[in-house]
């Protein structure tokens, strides 16, 4: 049989004669006064701390203020919108890429240069001779409309707005001019949420579609050709806890 | 009788009036952005609205003065 032997339990600090060493030190070194530790809300910090450090790859995108053409604003400043509650922080503004602006910048471009090519070669169109205050009139009108036309386009793309806030969802559109509705739904509703991105240009600037799927009213809430659109995903994710089925 | 009419036949004269009815239509065209803007920018409230209204009335003033210039000289 073999025997099992159990060591006696040295203290680390030494032997007696250290311990008694140390007493007296403790007794000739007076004591700390007792600080008292700072009341914080430990929950709502850690939970604020924990939230941030979620967004923390995007911070690059936090900028001081948000730009007149910027598409992905993490935390923007001096944005509000129209049913905001107290203490209600906008995470994330959306707006869909510029790219997507591309189509009528370039038939902006072919329409400012399409009067110079018909003054240019004039002689190939059968035009009626007419006084020039009228060519001047027709002129500047033409102008006007091509600057109202791009105006309109820009403030399609300017107000067709998705806000994402550490409470709810709020998707804000404007179609057409006179149409425009604002669908707000709560993070606790959401279902169901899934982006797609694809073909050359959304990979390559990297813009895609976000679905929401919600309890709410409204059951679908499509971020269309938002900048960044698996980043915008973690950030719902992050804000909903991590729970929800996530495609 | 009629021949202080005779105006009215008048090819520049008929393209005048057609000139000062499509300023007059795209104004009241403007005006409608305009107010859908200032609606927009109480639902949504950001920081750079200011210029796109700006921009807007810019282009309703511009059209305003094209309607008068019209009619003063053609």
């Amino acid at each position: 049989m073999t025997d099992i032997f159990v060591a006696e339990r040295e203290n680390k600090l030494g032997g007696k004669k250290d311990q008694d060493n140390l007493t007296s030190v403790k007794k000739q070194v007076p004591p700390f006064p007792e600080i008292e530790p700072k009341k914080e809300n430990p929950p709502a910090r850690e939970e604020e701390k924990k939230q941030r450090f979620a967004h923390e790859e995007l911070i690059h995108f936090k900028s001081k203020e948000i730009g007149l053409f910027s598409s992905f604003h993490l935390y923007p400043i001096n944005v509000s919108f129209k049913e905001q509650e107290e203490n209600e922080e906008i995470i994330l503004l959306l707006r869909k890429h510029f790219v997507t602006n591309f189509y009528w910048i370039f038939l902006t471009v072919v329409l400012i240069f399409l009067p110079i090519i018909f003054f240019l070669n004039r002689s190939l169109f059968p035009v009626p001779p007419i006084p020039d205050k009228f060519n001047v009139m027709a002129f500047l009108l033409y102008f006007t409309i091509i600057g109202a036309y791009v105006y309109i386009n820009f403030i399609t793309w300017f107000f067709n707005t998705s806000l994402i806030t550490q409470k709810r969802l709020v998707d804000v559109h404007f179609v057409d001019i006179i149409y425009h509705d604002m669908a707000v739904t709560r993070l606790n509703l959401i279902e169901d949420i899934s982006f797609t991105q694809s073909g050359f240009i959304k990979s390559f600037f990297n813009y895609g579609d976000i679905y929401v799927q919600t309890a709410g009213e409204k059951l679908h809430f499509d971020f269309l050709a938002v900048p960044e659109p698996d980043h915008v995903l973690n950030v719902i994710e992050n804000l909903m806890g991590g729970e929800k089925n996530v495609q | 009788m009629y021949n202080n009419l005779q105006f009215l036949i008048n090819p520049f004269f008929l393209l005048k009036i057609l000139m000062l009815i499509m300023i007059f239509v795209f104004i009241i065209f403007m005006l409608i952005v305009l107010v859908q803007v200032r609606s927009m920018a109480r639902t949504i409230n950001q920081p750079r609205t200011a210029i796109v209204v700006t921009v807007g009335i810019i282009l309703l003033l511009a059209a305003a003065s094209l309607f008068l210039t019209s009619l003063v000289i053609l």
